[in-house]
């Protein structure tokens, strides 16, 4: 059963369409992610669920309940619809302590109060923070901060949780562990979790569906998996993993697609389907690390010269030109500049026409 | 944003109503009585522009009228450089003692005007203690206190500090490095200040001429004391005179009186509002709260600027305070009478035995500090009600609360009494304190709900959106959330509130009445009758508890604006 239903979602801020129909569906024990640009309606979106923003169109149901149908009048204010909400920036009460920021949620709800203690002190020990219930927020590090914050979102035990941005106050290091501990904790509540994100390794890495929104639509939606490896469209390609972009003009043979330059050829796979569109200007799509580097000619190889090496510490960066194009690809070892081939296999070449 | 579901409405627009009931109704019983025959409860009175006629073919009037002009021209000519240099010297200058300073210069801001006025006829009036010294070493004296101009010169130095509390705000936020920014690509100094910290500061002091015409207008206490023996009447003064004049109640034509000066006052609060956004636009420009590079001012130039300031403070504060301070403790003076001789506390002990006079004492302690916080109550319950709600009620809101910044306590207090004796089972209230504690929460309405909407502005919206989505209403959230959170700022606003209340003295003259009198009101009422000694004592107090609000307010970090 899904948990949450998300239909058709439709939202105006005066002339502004910010929301554009968006749809999915999401069920206990699984993560979706709703990636975008700045910009591109996610924190709108995961609002519009928490019931803090309030659609013009659409449905949404949470648990098997309509908390918002725009067709039958019902609007559920933020309190009834029971999630748990995690903010980028905690929104810790400053003048709570931890343990009663985390035990609010019960309060409202008529808890006893010997039942919120031991479910407070469950809900904090779980997370590590069992010694730091009488601390007051300013007196945490952020990454504890951080905690308490999802802590007061599970305590009361909600069917779907959402997370604007949960990580991206937290430092580097510490980030990578919470990616891991935070869907951890999710898988083995059995929640249903929806977190916003700009930043695409905290997608590909956190969720089990990944939404890539671009100006208040989905643009395209599937596993991290499919979603990188498999773009439907320019823009999923672009905004995932690192590119190069060759652009050239189309040319189809037979099955086969190739896009070419002055100098050099290649082919591809057209995820838009082939478009009959011979001598159109289009451009080829290929990921940095899918790139080789070569001594001789060879299938789909360009010749280019070779500008540069760069040191990155756990591999070398290699600046590529050739006329109209500069590319770049990486390998394990220092190259002297000069002329090289490189590699673009054909397998990862997305090609897609200049007009999509 | 579009927030969130429009939640509470109902509390939203109870508040709406309760405020526009008691915002409207003074403004409008004002201009029914106005086009009135005669007062509102005499069954004679009838519909009529009579009132009007009177007026505007009072000769006094328009005498009252140009002269409140050119005291209100007066008061800015006085008041808006000074002020604007000693913002200058506190922050962009090392001037010495700064630090200390800044809390010093507002303090004739918060005295009443009324006391202040007092304290100026018995230091440097022709009986003054100053005015005798001065005579009797130099053989002469060169000043006169009664008149337009002696009225305008200290009007305007007692409003220096609402023009430096502005430009000083300007001028500390003014960005360093957009003066830096212009040195740096080859600009002197002066063409700095010219093309870049003039523009910037201009807004600031617009806004300080505006906001002085308007106090220049609802000004009662120093025209009373200073401009009516002299025959010097401004419009509000020519109220109160009206009052006398006739000999019977003549209501409609104050009314009438009182429409004129909201209709001078009312334009200047709008354009007020939209100058001060505007200012705050300005002010928002710069990115970083980089350091101010101060002026050094050099030796002479600390000299220069100590006498100045000093000579300011002596003028404004150490001047009226001190007089009544002596005048307090005496019994007698005059020309050849030895202070010392007269030393006394007889002048307090007789206050303390005059029912009416200690009543006066009790009852400004409790409006001002129970009445203060019930006022700080119902500003944070409007504060709530237009807190995060877009739309037309907010507006509507918005504008309710400026009303009473255009009607001068005065007008305000006059309103109240009639209302009081206008509706029916009002009646009997207007015999207690409540009807004076009404009022006064109206006076202070767009002062305090601007200190609590600004501490409410700081919580954050998350803060509350987090209690929603936890399972809180909105009620909850405000109670158990923000409420909380902001508690700090309400005792800060109950503060500035009480001494708001405190040196409050044009309401209560018409509204006061036996078992109501109020210390400000009731030196108004006595300045008729002339005892100099009860009304020295009765200063000294005011003065006393304004002092202690403030050192209150400061020990509480409290905020001072206006």
């Amino acid at each position: 059963m899904n948990d949450l239903i998300v239909q058709d979602i439709h939202m105006h801020l005066g002339a502004l369409h910010v929301l554009q129909g968006t749809s999915f569906t999401a069920s206990k024990g699984q993560v979706v992610a709703l990636l975008g640009a700045s910009g591109s309606g996610k924190t709108t979106l995961l609002r519009t669920i928490a019931g803090l923003e309030i659609p013009s169109k659409g449905r949404i149901d949470i648990s098997g309940n309509p908390v918002f149908d725009s067709s039958e009048n019902i609007l559920l204010p933020p309190e009834q619809r029971n999630i748990g909400l995690v903010f980028q920036s905690y929104a810790l009460w400053p003048h709570k302590t931890v343990a009663e920021n985390v035990a609010f949620g019960l309060t409202i709800r008529g808890t006893n109060k010997s039942e919120i203690g031991k479910r407070v002190q469950e809900m904090l020990e779980k997370l590590g923070l069992g010694h730091l219930g009488d601390r007051y927020p300013f007196q945490l590090s952020g990454g504890q901060q951080q905690r308490v914050a999802i802590c007061r979102a599970l305590v009361y035990q909600p069917k779907v949780i959402l997370m604007d941005e949960p990580l991206s106050n937290l430092d580097a290091k510490l980030r990578e562990e919470a990616r891991y501990w935070i869907r951890k904790l999710i898988l083995e509540l059995e929640l249903c979790a929806v977190m916003v994100t700009h930043d695409q390794d905290e997608a590909l890495a956190m969720a089990d569906n990944v939404l890539l929104l671009k100006g208040g639509s989905i643009v395209q939606s599937g596993s991290p998996l499919e979603i990188y490896s498999n773009p439907k469209n320019r823009y999923t390609a672009e905004f995932l993993g690192n590119n190069n972009t060759l652009d050239g003009n189309l040319s189809i043979d037979g099955s086969k697609a190739f896009v070419s330059g002055e100098t050099w050829s290649i082919s591809g796979v057209m995820p838009e389907g082939v478009a009959n569109a011979n001598g159109k200007a289009a451009s080829a799509i290929v990921r940095v690390e899918k790139m080789t580097i070569h001594d001789q000619p060879g299938p789909n190889r360009i010749a280019v010269n070779l500008d540069a090496s760069i040191y990155l510490g756990d591999h070398w960066e290699y600046r590529l030109s050739a006329p109209g194009v500069t590319l770049k690809a990486q390998g394990s070892v220092r190259r002297e500049p000069g002329n090289v081939w490189c590699e673009l296999p054909a397998d990862d070449v997305w090609i897609f026409s200049k007009a999509s | 944003m579009a927030r969130t579901t429009a939640d509470a409405t109902g509390f939203r627009f109870a508040a709406l109503a309760a405020l526009g009931i008691l915002v409207l109704s003074p403004v409008l019983l004002i201009l029914y009585q106005s086009f009135l025959t005669g007062p509102f409860f005499s069954p004679l009175s009838t519909l009529g522009l009579d009132a009007y006629v009177y007026i505007f073919t009072d000769s006094d009037f328009y005498r009252a009228l140009g002269t409140t002009a050119i005291f209100a021209l007066g008061t800015i000519v006085v008041c808006v450089p000074l002020g604007a240099i000693l913002a200058f010297l506190l922050t962009r200058t090392d001037l010495v003692g700064r630090r200390w300073l800044e809390g010093v210069v507002l303090v004739p801001m918060f005295l009443s005007a009324i006391v202040l006025g007092f304290g100026y006829t018995v230091a440097v009036g022709p009986t003054g203690v100053v005015t005798l010294a001065f005579e009797r070493l130099f053989g002469f004296v060169p000043w006169n206190i009664y008149g337009l101009w002696s009225l305008m010169f200290i009007s305007g130095l007692m409003h220096v500090p609402h023009v430096y509390l502005y430009s000083s705000a300007a001028m500390r936020n003014l960005p360093g490095d957009l003066e830096e920014a212009a040195r740096t690509s080859g600009a002197g100094i002066w063409t700095v200040a010219r093309h870049v910290t003039w523009p910037l500061i201009m807004p600031a002091l617009i806004f300080s001429i505006g906001l002085n015409v308007m106090l220049a207008f609802e000004a009662f206490g120093l025209p009373l004391v200073l401009g009516d023996p002299a025959g010097v009447l401004v419009l509000t003064t020519y109220i109160y005179k009206l009052t006398t004049i006739l000999g019977v109640p003549s209501y409609q034509l104050m009314a009438v009186v009182a429409v004129v000066l909201l209709a001078i006052i009312f334009p200047l609060v709008f354009i007020q509002r939209k100058l001060l956004s505007r200012a705050r636009r300005f002010a928002t420009i710069g990115g970083k709260g980089a350091r101010v590079t101060r002026i050094r001012l050099g030796k002479g130039g600390q000299i220069a600027a100590w006498i100045g300031i000093g000579i300011w403070l002596v003028i404004s504060i150490v001047l009226p305070i001190g007089g009544i301070a002596i005048r307090a403790f005496v019994d007698a003076w005059g020309a050849g009478v030895n202070l010392f001789d007269h030393l006394t506390l007889n002048n307090f002990q007789q206050l303390f035995s005059i029912a009416a006079l200690q009543r006066g004492i009790i009852n400004t302690l409790l409006l001002s500090v129970v009445g203060g916080a019930l006022a700080v109550g119902a500003y944070l319950l409007i504060a709530l009600a237009g807190h995060r709600w877009s739309g037309p009620g907010n507006t509507a809101l918005d504008y309710m609360v400026l009303m009473p910044r255009a009607l001068p306590g005065l007008i305000i207090g006059l309103a109240f009494f009639w209302i009081f004796l206008f509706v029916p089972f009002l009646k009997p209230f207007r015999l207690t304190l409540l009807s004076l504690l009404i009022a006064y929460i109206i006076v202070g309405l767009s002062y305090g709900l601007r200190l609590i909407q600004a501490t409410l502005m700081q919580v954050a919206p998350e803060l509350e959106e987090s209690s929603r989505s936890a399972g809180a209403t909105i009620k909850q959230t405000w109670s158990r959330i923000v409420v909380p959170i902001i508690r700090p700022g309400l005792l800060g606003a109950w503060i500035m509130i009480m001494i708001i209340f405190l040196r409050e003295y044009a309401t209560g003259v018409y509204l006061m009445t036996n078992g109501t009198e109020v210390v400000g009101s009731l030196i108004v009422s006595l300045m008729a009758s002339g005892s100099l000694d009860t009304i020295a004592a009765l200063a000294l107090i005011s003065v006393v508890m304004t002092t202690g609000g403030l050192v209150l307010a400061n020990r509480l970090g409290g905020r001072i604006h206006e």
